[in-house]
């Protein structure tokens, strides 16, 4: 059966770009093989892991089970948008390095693309409410909880919570002191 | 659409029909199919088979591939699998540097396929559109005759080269060059082949101007354009002060110049680098930047440099390192202190004068010439000049750098990667660790890829923008921004008596640096010690002084200053033998040095301090200059059927050096793997010479283990330990060395693992083949396997890994000497090499066949710089000539008929099984040889380089 | 910038397709090296390598007429091809770039150090064009490298050449496959000696005063021929890399007196 062949008009990491597209090929791929993103990784090509999860206007999906031609007009970020000119690490990039969170790092773009939507949604997610947001990337290294506690301090760091970031203990917990006796 | 057969497969491509079709097989991933001379249809490179003819893919447009079938040099066989011609090349010792050889290789499969019994002119048609710089062409005629046999009878009758020593099984025998099946199949090989998708291109703003201050930059038009990352100019990029001459550290060369300096020195200086997205936007970026130039008045030969009142090209400031002179700051307070000017910073005193243009200099010598000029009975005096010329390896120079995990990482075509990570951790800031210097194979490197010309830039755009970044000089950019051979005038003196002795030799060097110092006195100190320690002769003088000019940079280049000093001095000699009446090689024989000779000569001539005065060691200078002699039959007249063709002979000895002792240094590591094969670990950098077979054969022989059981990884700053590199000379003799004394020390661990698991003394256990140590005492045999499989038991005692490093003080010579017999026709000038003989003692040759098809390959290119070679400037200092069809390189064409490379039997006491060093110094024959064969058949004197058919009209007085 | 390719399937297709921004291309050796104005300059590139028509080469009555998309090395291996045109297509020293280099390229490029055009000339080969209008013409290569402008349009169908011929060629490079300094050839034909010869950025010439001479004087001397070059003053040879305005005179001199010398004692 011949190819058939699309433009896709898009926005990646707020770039205007113009590709042409097998119809038939997954947003994944063209990310990875045509606009050489590579930190959209493929690990399950089923919409299971979130390994390739990126940001399509504002919402996180799973590019694997995504076209490329429903991509037409949308607006896309990957981890890659994520660095500053120089190559610097956004904040939640630097807590995944700060807080252990990243062992073998095949999980952690798409962990990161969802973190992303979360620090910036400008709401505090409980701790229920985070491990549920996070449930749809497989991890097997790290056992989540270092994971957990990086999203979950930069959320406050975002949210003005400075001090209570601080308080986040090795389970993620937040840990507020005894309340001080009044003089 | 495109739709086209590729190698037996149908393809369609959506491509611009106005492409060139090797951008579509590049898209195909046929990327053995190269480009190394920008579209020119000279070199070959890009060689496919279309519709059953060869073409030059560059010249076809895409389009006009349509319904074609094509065929890529990637299709004949991969590395495991070699075709009977792919093996053929290799077995013949061609596929050195090999940029060209898997596009020779579809050549020649071709031929075959059309003819299985070609005769030489068929293989010379065929070749005759392929530029070979490396091997010369004379073993591809060998590979032909081998490929003839094979496909008769299948194997090969002829022998490919004699072999040496037979108590050993590697060293010295005729094996294939570890890295050859890589080459000639075409697989991932050269930087070019290791670039990212994802990877930006780098493209440097030229300067017009041969001298002129940069006042101001305006790059916003070109960074307003979109694609483009970065504009780097000297007004935004680091400060620091060094050179690129690649030398060891601290360098015998002025650090003068920094990544971008606010004063051009050349035609072709950098002014600005663009980094963009991609090629095409980079161009369009460079040409919309604003420059303001404040062009000065510019000096391009030492006679303008050395003139009263002459332009000064560094008129900043001068700093010491060490040894500042007790006037400095007066002598600054003369120079105009502009801070466009930057600064010459000498590392030690290497006598320069920059207020008279004057980089480096030296003088010295023994005895008392002017007595021996005085009681001589017949004085020459002469000078010489020689031209500055390119090197022009196939694979120009390229660099690819990205960024992983805050390390730089840098896959460099260079020949000394440990100090490119220095350079580069000098212009970054980075510390060593952060630099992972990857040399990948080098297409050709000749001493230009001993200068760090790319990949400090390189490296520096990724610092600052932290994208991949590749830089690929153009064919133009490797004549005017790259490194060239010093143009020199050298002025000869010589006096002799009546019985043929020499009684005194002076030798005048003026060299011709270019814009920047590097290499610049030890280039031309070469010029003096690689060439005077030839002669047994009690009173030696010579000055030298380098200037600063506003040429094309030079650079080091194979011969490295001797091949101009042996071109002065042998025509000299030869002028002085014809004036006592005396046969030219009975004074040769009179005065060459012999073994035991002790080189007082030497004290004067170190790379920039006292040198080592040592006694002549192994020498096969006598031998080479009788068989040559009895070859070209010396003394017999040749005559031409047609009388404006004369016929002449003549020669010239040589010699060069084996690294440089007590300066260079060398490391290897090595491992006995898990199932008793082995991995050398070496620091070495082999530019396709074939030191990295030299390494494994060296290990071979030592740990008794057969050559596919070893793997020798090298050139990568991770994994080796530090060497300095591959340039004078050292190789063989250093790197070499490092891997005799680091197998070496692997055997000792081997033999006290073996005593201790057999319960044994030491003593008593010796290592055999095929990998095994036996008890001489009870007989009892373990096998590496064995050994090292209990070694890294739970219980076991540890890897057995040695390391090895080698300097020395020693200074073994190879010593040569190079015969032609040319034809000139008085009437047109033009000269034809009828017989080229290269005879040479290299020690041990440890390759033999590699060693042969490097004296070939030299040879030529030798022949090329005498006779045909030459970069042009004009009044501005532009080279008018800076391409491969009007610079004029030799091709098979140009080959001499008879061409024949010997090697003398030597065993040096130094070298690594014998082994002294091979390839640089057959670049030093051929310019005295030709030129003593011009006087021998016309009578004429040729006193410049190139001898042009032109010069030689001048000469006879035609013209 | 060209940025449209048709491959012309006859010649008609061809001529129809060329405008003033359109340029002809055959081998591809000189349109698309580096250095090259030519795909530079026009929009559109008319490929005439699927011009099956244009390839033949055909004999007839002491003529060969070579097709124009005959390659240097189809000339070079072509039994009916006469010796001297072999000599000139063996000038260019690269077997691969011969596989390429068409004939008519080779005139129509007219360059100053064409491997073919001396030799030509000196043949008086005929060349036939195809016109837009569809009719063909005849001209002969002097009057074609004349007035090229006005045959601008006009695409080379066949060059047609004598078989017997006294004619000799020689040339100078630095290096086989380098520029030519000179390349010169003499014919001897009943009425007498032709020369011609193309001189390195000065363009092709027809040596008059040359063949005059030794028209007039077969014994002429050596020395009178060079100094008659060295003295011409139409001839605007100049100083530049490829040697002196000296040495291109006595180049010519030495060469038309060499193959002057050549033809009288040439058998065909």
């Amino acid at each position: 059966m011949a190819k058939q062949y699309k433009v896709v008009h898009c926005t990646v990491n707020g770039k205007e770009i113009e590709q042409v597209v097998d119809v038939r090929s997954s947003l994944t791929d063209m990310l990875r093989n045509d606009l050489h993103l590579t930190s959209v990784k493929k690990g399950c090509e089923v919409g299971e892991c979130g390994a390739c999860t990126v940001i399509i206007n504002g919402e996180g999906f799973n590019s694997c089970i995504y076209l490329a031609v429903w991509a037409e007009g949308k607006e896309i970020w990957t981890l890659e948008g994520l660095t500053g000119p120089g190559g610097e690490l956004s904040d939640i990039q630097q807590a995944f390095v700060d807080e252990g969170a990243i062992q073998c790092g095949f999980c952690t773009p798409g962990f990161i693309m969802t973190s992303w939507e979360i620090v910036n949604s400008g709401r505090e997610y409980t701790d229920d409410e985070l491990r549920k947001a996070l449930s749809g990337h497989l991890c097997r290294c790290t056992g989540y909880e270092n994971i957990f506690r990086a999203v979950k301090k930069t959320m406050l760091r975002h949210l003005g919570k400075y001090e209570e970031a601080e308080l986040v203990n090795s389970q993620g917990i937040t840990e507020y002191p005894e309340p001080m006796p009044f003089k | 659409m495109i739709t086209c057969t590729i190698n037996g497969k149908k393809r369609s491509f959506d491509i611009d029909p106005t492409r060139r079709l090797r951008e579509m097989l590049l898209m195909n991933g046929n990327f053995a199919v190269r480009d190394s001379d920008d579209a020119e249809g000279f070199c070959g490179s890009d060689t496919v088979i279309m519709n059953d003819v060869p073409v030059f893919s560059n010249l076809v447009l895409a389009g006009e591939a349509e319904g074609c079938e094509i065929i890529t040099p990637d299709s004949l066989g991969d590395s495991m699998h070699l075709s009977v011609v792919q093996q053929a090349l290799v077995d013949a010792g061609v596929v050195q540097s090999a940029y060209n050889a898997p596009a020779a290789a579809l050549l020649m499969t071709w031929l075959f396929e059309k003819n299985h019994n070609p005769s030489r002119e068929d293989v010379k048609d065929i070749l005759s559109g392929i530029f070979i710089r490396d091997a010369g062409y004379e073993h591809y005629y060998l590979a032909a005759d081998l490929i003839k046999e094979k496909l008769a009878t299948g194997k090969y009758k002829t022998q490919i080269a004699p072999e040496f020593r037979p108590n050993l099984k590697a060293v010295g025998k005729v094996m294939p060059k570890v890295d050859a099946p890589q080459l000639v199949s075409g697989e991932r090989a050269f930087v070019e082949d290791y670039v990212d998708d994802d990877t930006c291109y780098m493209v440097v703003l030229r300067s017009p101007y041969a001298h002129a201050y940069v006042n101001k930059i305006d790059t916003s038009k070109a960074e307003a354009l979109p694609g483009v990352i970065k504009v780097i100019t000297a007004y935004n990029c680091s400060d620091a002060t060094y050179m690129s001459a690649g030398q060891g550290n601290p360098e015998p060369s002025p650090h003068d110049r920094k990544l971008l300096n606010k004063k051009v020195r050349h035609v072709g200086d950098r002014v600005a680098a663009i980094v963009a997205e991609t090629l095409e936007e980079a161009i369009k970026a460079r040409d919309l930047i604003e420059v303001e130039y404040e062009p000065l008045e510019a000096v391009f030969t030492v006679e303008e440099a050395m003139a009263e009142g002459a332009p000064l090209v560094h008129n900043g400031r001068v700093q010491y390192n060490a040894g500042a002179p007790d006037d400095l700051d007066e002598y600054n307070a003369k120079l105009s202190g502009d801070e466009r000017e930057g600064k010459v910073v000498y590392q030690f005193p290497l006598h320069g004068d920059i207020l008279h243009n004057v980089a480096a200099a030296n003088h010295g010598g023994i005895g008392d010439v002017d007595k021996a000029f005085e009681e001589a009975d017949a004085v020459v005096e002469a000078t010489f000049q020689t031209s500055q010329i390119q090197h022009t390896p196939l694979e120009t120079h390229i660099c690819f750098s990205k960024l992983e995990n805050g390390r730089l990482i840098i896959y460099a075509s260079t020949q000394v990667p440990y100090h490119v990570r220095r350079i580069v951790s000098w212009v970054t800031g980075l510390s060593e660790n952060k630099i992972h210097v990857i040399k990948t194979r080098v297409g050709g490197g000749y001493g230009s890829k001993q200068d760090i010309l790319v990949e400090d830039l390189t490296a520096y755009a990724t610092y600052v923008t932290g994208r991949p970044v590749l830089y690929h000089n153009t064919r133009e950019e490797e004549f005017i921004a790259n490194s060239t051979r010093h143009p020199m005038r050298v002025h000869v003196k010589m006096g002799g008596k009546k019985d043929g002795s020499i009684t005194g030799i002076y030798l005048k060097v003026d060299a011709n640096t270019g814009p920047y110092g590097n290499h610049a006195l030890t280039v031309p100190m070469n010029s003096c010690s690689k060439t005077l320690p030839l002669f047994k002769c009690d009173n030696m003088k010579y000055d030298l002084t380098i200037y600063y000019t506003n040429t094309p940079p030079a650079g080091a280049y194979q011969g490295y200053g001797t091949p101009k000093g042996t071109y002065g001095l042998m025509m000299a000699m030869c002028e002085l033998a014809d004036k006592l009446g005396v046969d030219y090689k009975e004074m040769v024989l009179k005065n060459h040095v012999e073994e035991g000779y002790m080189l007082e000569i030497l004290r004067g001539l170190g790379e920039g301090r006292e040198g080592n005065v040592v006694p002549v060691g192994s020498c096969g200078l006598r031998e080479a200059v009788e068989k040559g002699c009895e070859m070209i039959e010396w003394g017999k007249r040749e005559e031409s059927d047609d009388p404006d063709w004369k016929i002449g002979k003549g020669f010239a000895m040589i010699m060069q050096g084996s690294g440089l002792p007590g300066l260079d240094h060398a490391n290897a590591i090595a491992k006995l793997e898990m199932d008793g094969s082995i991995i050398v670990l070496s620091g070495a950098a082999d530019i396709g010479t074939g030191l990295d077979t030299i390494i494994a054969k060296v290990a071979s022989d030592i740990l008794c283990v057969p050559m596919d059981r070893i793997t020798v990884l090298s050139g990568d700053t991770d994994s080796g330990a530090f060497d300095t590199g591959s340039y004078a000379s050292s190789g063989t003799f250093f790197s070499g060395n490092a891997a005799v004394v680091a197998s070496t020390n692997l055997k000792e661990k081997i033999l006290d693992e073996a005593a201790y698991q057999l319960g044994e003394d030491v003593e008593d256990i010796e290592v055999d083949w095929p990998g095994v140590a036996r008890s001489k005492k009870t007989g009892k045999e373990l096998s590496y396997y064995d050994i090292i499989h209990t070694t890294t038991s739970g219980t076991g005692r540890g890897h057995l890994i040695a390391p090895g490093s080698f300097t020395t003080a020693a200074s073994s010579v190879p010593y040569g000497a190079h015969f032609a017999q040319v034809a000139v026709n008085v009437r047109t000038g033009e000269v034809k090499v009828q017989k080229f003989y290269a005879i040479q003692d290299a020690g041990t040759p440890i390759n033999p066949e590699a060693a042969l098809c490097q004296m070939y390959g030299a040879s030529l290119k030798s022949i090329g710089h005498t006779l045909y070679e030459d970069m042009i400037l004009d009044k501005y200092g532009r080279c008018v000539n800076a391409t491969m069809t009007d610079y004029g390189v030799p091709m098979i064409s140009e080959q001499p008929d008879d061409f024949k490379a010997v090697l003398i039997d030597v065993d040096d006491p130094d070298g690594p099984f014998g082994a002294k060093s091979i390839s640089e110094i057959a670049c030093n024959g051929a310019a005295p040889a030709i030129g003593n064969a011009i006087h021998d058949a016309c009578g004429v004197w040729m006193r410049s380089w190139p001898m042009t058919p032109e010069k030689i009209l001048r000469e006879l007085g035609k013209i | 910038m060209a940025t449209k390719l048709i491959l012309a399937k006859t010649p008609a297709e061809a001529v129809d397709a060329k405008t003033s921004s359109a340029a002809f291309i055959a081998g591809g050796t000189e349109v698309n090296r580096l250095g090259s104005d030519i795909a530079g300059e026009a929009d559109v590139l008319i490929s005439l390598k699927k011009c099956g028509a244009l390839k033949s080469i055909e004999r007839d009555a002491g003529y060969v007429t070579v097709g124009s998309m005959c390659t240097f090395q189809q000339i070079v291996e072509s039994e009916w091809i006469p010796a001297y045109l072999k000599e000139a297509a063996l000038f260019m020293a690269s077997r691969t770039k011969r596989n390429m280099a068409t004939i008519a390229g080779n005139i129509a490029a007219n360059r100053s150090d064409s491997y073919l055009i001396p030799a030509l000339t000196v043949a008086g080969a005929v060349i036939e064009l195809c016109r837009k209008s569809g009719e063909t013409v005849r001209v002969g290569i002097q009057e074609y490298l004349e007035n090229k402008e006005s045959y601008g349009n006009d695409l080379i169908v066949s060059v047609t050449v004598p078989e017997d011929i006294r004619l000799v060629s020689k040339r100078y490079a630095n290096t086989a496959q380098s520029h030519a300094v000179l390349t010169m050839s003499a014919a001897l034909t009943e009425e007498g000696i032709y020369m011609a010869g193309g001189v390195k950025n000065v363009g092709q010439l027809h040596f008059c005063d040359l063949e005059k001479a030794f028209n007039e004087d077969p014994d002429i001397s050596e020395e009178a021929i060079i100094k008659m070059v060295r003295d011409c003053t139409g001839l605007h040879t100049e100083d530049d890399m490829f040697g002196s305005d000296a040495y291109k005179r006595y180049l010519i001199a030495v060469t038309a007196f060499d193959l002057h010398r050549k033809l009288k004692g040439k058998e065909v």
